[in-house]
Protein backbone atom coordinates (compact mmCIF):
# COMPACT_ATOMS: atom_id res chain seq x y z
CA UNK A 1 0.00 0.00 0.00
CA UNK A 2 2.30 2.28 1.10
CA UNK A 3 4.95 1.21 -1.67
CA UNK A 4 1.93 1.71 -4.37
CA UNK A 5 1.41 5.33 -2.89
CA UNK A 6 4.95 6.07 -3.67
CA UNK A 7 5.59 3.98 -7.15
CA UNK A 8 3.80 7.05 -9.08
CA UNK A 9 6.39 10.27 -7.60
CA UNK A 10 9.58 7.54 -8.13
CA UNK A 11 8.74 6.93 -11.60
CA UNK A 12 7.84 10.52 -12.05
CA UNK A 13 11.47 11.82 -11.22
CA UNK A 14 12.76 8.86 -12.74
CA UNK A 15 11.40 10.20 -15.84
CA UNK A 16 11.94 13.90 -15.51
CA UNK A 17 16.16 12.64 -14.69
CA UNK A 18 15.29 10.72 -17.93
CA UNK A 19 14.08 13.58 -20.22
CA UNK A 20 16.68 16.03 -18.81
CA UNK A 21 19.48 13.64 -19.90
CA UNK A 22 17.66 13.34 -23.13
CA UNK A 23 17.04 16.68 -23.85
CA UNK A 24 20.56 17.92 -22.48
CA UNK A 25 22.31 15.20 -22.37
CA UNK A 26 23.37 14.05 -25.59
CA UNK A 27 24.91 17.59 -26.36
CA UNK A 28 26.43 18.27 -23.41
CA UNK A 29 29.74 17.28 -21.81
CA UNK A 30 31.11 18.97 -18.45
CA UNK A 31 34.32 19.38 -20.58
CA UNK A 32 35.51 22.37 -22.77
CA UNK A 33 37.01 22.97 -26.42
CA UNK A 34 38.57 25.55 -27.70
CA UNK A 35 38.28 25.95 -31.74
CA UNK A 36 40.42 28.67 -33.93
CA UNK A 37 40.13 30.11 -37.09
CA UNK A 38 42.26 32.78 -39.11
CA UNK A 39 40.77 35.14 -40.96
CA UNK A 40 42.39 38.71 -42.50
CA UNK A 41 45.73 38.47 -40.38
CA UNK A 42 44.09 37.32 -37.52
CA UNK A 43 43.62 34.63 -35.18
CA UNK A 44 40.30 34.31 -33.66
CA UNK A 45 40.70 31.60 -30.38
CA UNK A 46 36.99 30.24 -29.55
CA UNK A 47 36.14 28.58 -26.18
CA UNK A 48 33.24 26.53 -25.66
CA UNK A 49 31.45 24.28 -22.86
CA UNK A 50 30.09 21.48 -24.55
CA UNK A 51 26.72 22.32 -24.97
CA UNK A 52 27.89 25.92 -26.56
CA UNK A 53 27.42 28.20 -23.64
CA UNK A 54 30.63 30.24 -24.11
CA UNK A 55 33.96 30.15 -21.76
CA UNK A 56 34.38 33.46 -20.41
CA UNK A 57 37.06 35.18 -19.29
CA UNK A 58 39.50 32.26 -19.46
CA UNK A 59 43.00 31.95 -20.23
CA UNK A 60 44.03 31.39 -23.36
CA UNK A 61 48.06 30.48 -24.21
CA UNK A 62 49.09 30.33 -27.72
CA UNK A 63 52.71 28.42 -27.89
CA UNK A 64 54.43 28.10 -31.37
CA UNK A 65 55.74 24.82 -32.59
CA UNK A 66 58.98 24.48 -30.45
CA UNK A 67 56.34 24.76 -27.29
CA UNK A 68 57.41 28.60 -26.40
CA UNK A 69 54.94 30.73 -25.44
CA UNK A 70 54.42 33.47 -27.91
CA UNK A 71 51.19 35.24 -26.27
CA UNK A 72 48.25 34.99 -23.72
CA UNK A 73 45.15 36.60 -23.07
CA UNK A 74 41.68 36.00 -21.96
CA UNK A 75 38.17 35.12 -23.16
CA UNK A 76 35.55 38.02 -23.47
CA UNK A 77 32.46 37.84 -22.77
CA UNK A 78 31.51 35.89 -25.87
CA UNK A 79 34.04 33.36 -25.43
CA UNK A 80 36.13 34.73 -28.13
CA UNK A 81 40.38 35.73 -28.28
CA UNK A 82 42.19 37.40 -31.20
CA UNK A 83 45.48 38.22 -31.79
CA UNK A 84 47.20 38.44 -35.12
CA UNK A 85 48.78 35.95 -36.99
CA UNK A 86 51.92 35.17 -35.50
CA UNK A 87 55.07 35.01 -37.91
CA UNK A 88 55.57 30.95 -36.98
CA UNK A 89 54.10 27.86 -39.19
CA UNK A 90 51.86 26.59 -36.60
CA UNK A 91 50.50 27.78 -33.48
CA UNK A 92 48.94 25.82 -30.29
CA UNK A 93 46.06 27.21 -28.62
CA UNK A 94 45.78 26.32 -24.99
CA UNK A 95 42.65 26.87 -23.26
CA UNK A 96 42.15 26.39 -19.04
CA UNK A 97 38.81 27.14 -17.80
CA UNK A 98 38.14 26.88 -14.30
CA UNK A 99 37.89 24.07 -12.18
CA UNK A 100 40.66 22.19 -13.94
CA UNK A 101 39.15 22.28 -17.52
CA UNK A 102 41.97 22.49 -20.52
CA UNK A 103 41.51 22.31 -24.39
CA UNK A 104 43.93 22.32 -26.77
CA UNK A 105 43.67 23.13 -30.64
CA UNK A 106 46.45 23.96 -33.18
CA UNK A 107 46.21 26.02 -36.30
CA UNK A 108 48.75 26.09 -39.18
CA UNK A 109 49.85 28.91 -40.68
CA UNK A 110 47.67 29.40 -44.25
CA UNK A 111 50.26 30.92 -46.77
CA UNK A 112 52.08 32.29 -44.42
CA UNK A 113 49.55 35.03 -43.11
CA UNK A 114 48.69 35.59 -47.42
CA UNK A 115 45.17 36.49 -46.47
CA UNK A 116 46.36 39.01 -44.44
CA UNK A 117 47.39 41.10 -46.91
CA UNK A 118 43.78 40.94 -48.86
CA UNK A 119 42.98 44.18 -47.45
CA UNK A 120 45.83 46.27 -48.97
CA UNK A 121 46.39 44.64 -52.62
CA UNK A 122 47.19 47.67 -54.27
CA UNK A 123 44.65 50.12 -56.05
CA UNK A 124 46.20 50.55 -59.55
CA UNK A 125 44.45 48.03 -61.68
CA UNK A 126 41.53 49.49 -62.14
CA UNK A 127 42.09 51.53 -65.11
CA UNK A 128 44.77 49.32 -66.54
CA UNK A 129 42.81 47.91 -69.58
CA UNK A 130 40.48 50.30 -70.82
CA UNK A 131 40.73 49.15 -74.94
CA UNK A 132 37.45 47.50 -74.69
CA UNK A 133 35.17 50.81 -73.65
CA UNK A 134 33.19 49.19 -71.46
CA UNK A 135 35.76 48.23 -68.48
CA UNK A 136 34.52 45.68 -66.62
CA UNK A 137 37.23 43.76 -68.10
CA UNK A 138 39.59 45.98 -66.38
CA UNK A 139 40.56 44.79 -63.30
CA UNK A 140 43.54 43.08 -62.49
CA UNK A 141 44.44 39.60 -62.06
CA UNK A 142 45.77 40.52 -58.21
CA UNK A 143 42.52 42.95 -57.52
CA UNK A 144 40.03 40.30 -58.59
CA UNK A 145 41.91 37.66 -56.37
CA UNK A 146 41.87 39.97 -53.52
CA UNK A 147 38.20 40.47 -53.52
CA UNK A 148 37.39 36.30 -54.22
CA UNK A 149 39.09 35.67 -51.84
CA UNK A 150 37.87 38.22 -49.22
CA UNK A 151 34.08 37.16 -50.25
CA UNK A 152 35.22 33.15 -50.00
CA UNK A 153 36.10 34.57 -46.50
CA UNK A 154 33.53 35.97 -45.76
CA UNK A 155 31.26 32.65 -47.24
CA UNK A 156 32.74 30.47 -45.96
CA UNK A 157 33.83 31.46 -42.53
CA UNK A 158 30.66 30.71 -40.67
CA UNK A 159 30.68 27.15 -42.70
CA UNK A 160 34.10 26.37 -41.07
CA UNK A 161 32.71 27.36 -37.73
CA UNK A 162 29.58 24.78 -38.71
CA UNK A 163 32.26 22.02 -39.35
CA UNK A 164 34.25 22.71 -36.53
CA UNK A 165 31.24 22.16 -34.63
CA UNK A 166 30.56 19.09 -35.96
CA UNK A 167 33.56 17.23 -35.48
CA UNK A 168 33.50 17.95 -31.81
CA UNK A 169 32.75 14.83 -30.46
CA UNK A 170 28.91 14.53 -28.54
CA UNK A 171 27.75 12.43 -26.30
CA UNK A 172 24.91 9.51 -27.53
CA UNK A 173 22.51 8.05 -25.85
CA UNK A 174 23.97 4.58 -26.78
CA UNK A 175 27.64 5.82 -25.49
CA UNK A 176 25.64 6.52 -21.76
CA UNK A 177 23.44 3.31 -22.06
CA UNK A 178 27.18 1.41 -23.16
CA UNK A 179 28.54 3.09 -20.10
CA UNK A 180 25.84 1.59 -17.57
CA UNK A 181 26.14 -1.61 -19.64
CA UNK A 182 29.57 -1.62 -18.77
CA UNK A 183 28.96 -0.77 -14.86
CA UNK A 184 26.73 -3.66 -14.67
CA UNK A 185 29.07 -5.92 -16.26
CA UNK A 186 31.97 -4.86 -14.22
CA UNK A 187 29.93 -5.70 -11.03
CA UNK A 188 28.89 -9.02 -12.12
CA UNK A 189 32.15 -10.15 -12.78
CA UNK A 190 32.80 -8.56 -9.10
CA UNK A 191 30.07 -10.56 -8.10
CA UNK A 192 31.31 -14.04 -9.59
CA UNK A 193 35.05 -13.07 -7.92
CA UNK A 194 33.58 -12.19 -4.75
CA UNK A 195 31.46 -15.19 -4.58
CA UNK A 196 34.14 -17.80 -5.93
CA UNK A 197 36.48 -17.01 -3.43
CA UNK A 198 33.59 -17.54 -0.57
CA UNK A 199 33.18 -20.64 -2.21
CA UNK A 200 36.86 -21.37 -1.97
CA UNK A 201 37.11 -21.32 1.88
CA UNK A 202 34.36 -23.01 2.39
CA UNK B 1 34.67 18.81 -11.46
CA UNK B 2 36.63 16.61 -13.86
CA UNK B 3 40.54 18.04 -13.89
CA UNK B 4 41.38 17.12 -17.25
CA UNK B 5 44.59 15.50 -18.48
CA UNK B 6 47.71 18.33 -18.12
CA UNK B 7 46.92 20.13 -15.84
CA UNK B 8 48.28 18.97 -12.72
CA UNK B 9 51.78 18.48 -11.45
CA UNK B 10 53.32 14.65 -11.90
CA UNK B 11 53.66 14.80 -7.98
CA UNK B 12 49.95 15.59 -7.67
CA UNK B 13 49.22 13.27 -10.22
CA UNK B 14 50.95 10.43 -8.48
CA UNK B 15 49.57 11.35 -5.06
CA UNK B 16 46.53 11.18 -6.09
CA UNK B 17 46.77 7.69 -8.21
CA UNK B 18 48.19 6.16 -4.55
CA UNK B 19 45.26 7.19 -2.22
CA UNK B 20 42.66 6.07 -4.94
CA UNK B 21 44.29 3.08 -5.48
CA UNK B 22 44.57 2.64 -1.19
CA UNK B 23 40.60 3.66 -1.24
CA UNK B 24 39.61 1.40 -3.98
CA UNK B 25 41.54 -1.67 -2.37
CA UNK B 26 39.86 -1.20 0.62
CA UNK B 27 36.61 0.22 -0.60
CA UNK B 28 36.56 -3.62 -2.52
CA UNK B 29 37.98 -5.50 0.50
CA UNK B 30 34.60 -3.76 2.33
CA UNK B 31 32.05 -5.08 -0.30
CA UNK B 32 29.78 -7.87 0.26
CA UNK B 33 27.91 -9.92 -2.11
CA UNK B 34 24.73 -8.86 -1.09
CA UNK B 35 26.08 -5.33 -1.57
CA UNK B 36 27.14 -5.57 -5.16
CA UNK B 37 24.12 -4.41 -6.90
CA UNK B 38 24.04 -1.39 -4.83
CA UNK B 39 27.25 -0.41 -6.15
CA UNK B 40 26.36 -0.74 -9.14
CA UNK B 41 23.36 1.75 -9.11
CA UNK B 42 24.79 4.06 -7.65
CA UNK B 43 27.32 3.82 -10.04
CA UNK B 44 25.71 4.16 -12.74
CA UNK B 45 23.76 7.25 -11.20
CA UNK B 46 26.89 9.00 -10.58
CA UNK B 47 27.93 8.39 -14.50
CA UNK B 48 24.76 9.61 -15.58
CA UNK B 49 24.91 12.86 -13.07
CA UNK B 50 27.33 14.24 -14.44
CA UNK B 51 25.60 14.18 -17.99
CA UNK B 52 23.01 16.80 -16.05
CA UNK B 53 24.34 19.56 -16.40
CA UNK B 54 23.59 23.70 -15.46
CA UNK B 55 24.71 26.35 -16.89
CA UNK B 56 25.52 29.18 -14.07
CA UNK B 57 27.38 32.31 -15.03
CA UNK B 58 30.27 32.08 -16.50
CA UNK B 59 30.98 28.41 -16.10
CA UNK B 60 28.87 25.04 -15.93
CA UNK B 61 28.33 22.35 -13.26
CA UNK B 62 26.66 19.17 -13.19
CA UNK B 63 25.31 16.90 -10.50
CA UNK B 64 28.05 14.82 -8.39
CA UNK B 65 25.74 12.73 -6.28
CA UNK B 66 28.57 12.10 -4.25
CA UNK B 67 27.23 12.07 -0.79
CA UNK B 68 24.28 10.15 -1.38
CA UNK B 69 26.81 7.43 -2.82
CA UNK B 70 28.98 8.26 0.82
CA UNK B 71 26.34 7.06 2.72
CA UNK B 72 24.89 3.84 0.91
CA UNK B 73 28.00 2.94 0.40
CA UNK B 74 30.95 3.96 2.41
CA UNK B 75 34.18 2.97 1.53
CA UNK B 76 32.44 1.02 -1.65
CA UNK B 77 31.91 4.88 -3.18
CA UNK B 78 35.94 4.57 -3.77
CA UNK B 79 35.29 1.91 -6.36
CA UNK B 80 31.87 2.87 -7.80
CA UNK B 81 32.96 6.04 -8.28
CA UNK B 82 36.54 5.06 -9.83
CA UNK B 83 34.43 3.07 -12.33
CA UNK B 84 31.85 5.43 -13.27
CA UNK B 85 35.31 8.29 -13.50
CA UNK B 86 37.09 5.41 -16.16
CA UNK B 87 34.37 5.14 -18.07
CA UNK B 88 33.13 8.52 -18.26
CA UNK B 89 36.83 9.14 -19.44
CA UNK B 90 36.96 6.89 -22.05
CA UNK B 91 33.38 7.53 -23.40
CA UNK B 92 33.22 10.84 -23.03
CA UNK B 93 36.47 12.41 -22.71
CA UNK B 94 35.61 13.86 -19.49
CA UNK B 95 38.45 14.36 -17.13
CA UNK B 96 41.86 12.23 -18.11
CA UNK B 97 43.03 8.87 -17.74
CA UNK B 98 46.22 10.35 -15.97
CA UNK B 99 43.90 12.50 -13.68
CA UNK B 100 41.53 9.79 -12.52
CA UNK B 101 43.03 9.16 -9.33
CA UNK B 102 43.09 13.12 -8.39
CA UNK B 103 39.46 13.30 -9.54
CA UNK B 104 38.47 9.62 -7.85
CA UNK B 105 39.91 11.18 -4.59
CA UNK B 106 38.27 14.80 -5.41
CA UNK B 107 35.01 12.96 -5.07
CA UNK B 108 35.10 9.64 -3.20
CA UNK B 109 37.18 11.23 0.12
CA UNK B 110 34.65 13.91 0.56
CA UNK B 111 31.39 11.24 0.49
CA UNK B 112 33.56 8.62 2.52
CA UNK B 113 34.08 11.49 5.60
CA UNK B 114 30.60 12.69 4.75
CA UNK B 115 29.47 8.86 5.55
CA UNK B 116 31.41 8.95 9.02
CA UNK B 117 29.62 11.79 9.93
CA UNK B 118 26.06 11.27 8.88
CA UNK B 119 25.88 7.79 8.88
CA UNK B 120 24.51 7.01 12.65
CA UNK B 121 21.65 10.28 12.19
CA UNK B 122 20.13 8.31 9.21
CA UNK B 123 19.78 5.20 11.66
CA UNK B 124 17.20 6.27 13.34
CA UNK B 125 13.22 6.36 12.48
CA UNK B 126 12.83 10.35 12.78
CA UNK B 127 12.02 10.99 8.92
CA UNK B 128 13.04 14.62 9.67
CA UNK B 129 16.36 14.08 11.26
CA UNK B 130 17.35 11.64 7.83
CA UNK B 131 16.13 14.31 5.78
CA UNK B 132 18.10 17.27 7.06
CA UNK B 133 20.84 14.67 7.21
CA UNK B 134 20.58 13.33 3.54
CA UNK B 135 20.60 17.59 2.94
CA UNK B 136 23.65 17.98 5.14
CA UNK B 137 25.35 14.99 3.41
CA UNK B 138 24.80 16.05 -0.17
CA UNK B 139 25.55 19.80 1.04
CA UNK B 140 28.67 19.19 2.39
CA UNK B 141 30.06 16.68 0.59
CA UNK B 142 29.88 18.24 -2.70
CA UNK B 143 31.57 21.68 -0.84
CA UNK B 144 34.60 19.52 0.63
CA UNK B 145 34.70 18.49 -3.47
CA UNK B 146 34.94 21.63 -4.20
CA UNK B 147 37.33 22.55 -2.13
CA UNK B 148 39.06 19.12 -2.91
CA UNK B 149 39.48 20.07 -6.70
CA UNK B 150 40.29 23.70 -5.43
CA UNK B 151 43.25 22.49 -3.47
CA UNK B 152 44.38 20.72 -6.42
CA UNK B 153 44.40 23.37 -8.94
CA UNK B 154 46.21 25.34 -5.83
CA UNK B 155 49.08 23.18 -5.26
CA UNK B 156 49.85 22.87 -9.04
CA UNK B 157 49.45 26.51 -9.97
CA UNK B 158 48.86 29.67 -7.84
CA UNK B 159 46.99 31.28 -10.77
CA UNK B 160 44.04 29.43 -10.33
CA UNK B 161 43.22 31.57 -6.65
CA UNK B 162 41.33 33.86 -8.80
CA UNK B 163 38.91 31.32 -10.68
CA UNK B 164 38.36 29.28 -7.60
CA UNK B 165 36.06 32.02 -5.64
CA UNK B 166 33.78 32.08 -8.60
CA UNK B 167 34.29 28.37 -9.10
CA UNK B 168 32.34 28.17 -5.55
CA UNK B 169 29.66 31.05 -6.34
CA UNK B 170 29.15 28.87 -9.02
CA UNK B 171 28.58 25.82 -7.52
CA UNK B 172 26.12 26.96 -4.55
CA UNK B 173 22.65 26.36 -6.76
CA UNK B 174 24.40 23.05 -7.51
CA UNK B 175 25.10 22.58 -3.24
CA UNK B 176 21.64 23.05 -3.14
CA UNK B 177 19.94 20.81 -5.27
CA UNK B 178 22.64 17.69 -4.33
CA UNK B 179 21.33 18.46 -0.96
CA UNK B 180 17.23 18.43 -1.64
CA UNK B 181 17.86 15.34 -3.84
CA UNK B 182 20.22 13.29 -1.77
CA UNK B 183 17.47 14.25 1.25
CA UNK B 184 14.40 13.13 -1.09
CA UNK B 185 15.96 10.04 -2.37
CA UNK B 186 17.41 9.11 1.35
CA UNK B 187 13.48 9.68 2.62
CA UNK B 188 12.26 7.91 0.06
CA UNK B 189 14.61 4.71 0.75
CA UNK B 190 13.50 5.10 4.19
CA UNK B 191 10.14 4.41 3.52
CA UNK B 192 10.19 2.13 0.32
CA UNK B 193 13.47 0.02 1.20
CA UNK B 194 15.14 0.41 4.68
CA UNK B 195 17.15 -1.59 4.48
CA UNK B 196 19.14 0.19 1.62
CA UNK B 197 20.50 2.51 4.25
CA UNK B 198 21.62 0.12 6.71
CA UNK B 199 25.36 0.15 5.35
CA UNK B 200 26.75 -2.88 6.25
CA UNK B 201 29.77 -2.09 8.32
Amino acid sequence: MNTKHLLKPCLGIFLFFLATVMVSGPAQAHKIMVFAYQEEGTVYAEGYFADGKKTQDSLVEVFGQDGSKLLEGKTDRNGLFSFPVPDVPEIKIVLTGSMGHRAECTLKNEGGGGSAKTGTVKEDSPATLPQDGKAVVGVGEDRIRAIVSEELDKKIGPLIREVALLQQKKISLTEIIGGIGYIAGIMGLLMYFKTRRKGDTN
Amino acid sequence: MHISEGICSPPVLAAGMVIAAAGVAYGLKKIDTESIPKVGVLSSAFFVASLIHIPIGPTSVHMVLNGLMGLLLGWATFPAIMIALLLQGVLFQYGGLTSLGVNTVNMALPAVICYYLFRGMIRGENIKKIAFAGFACGFISITLSIAAVALTLLLTQKGFLVTVHVVVLAHIPVMIIEGIITAFVLVFLKKVKPEIIEVGT
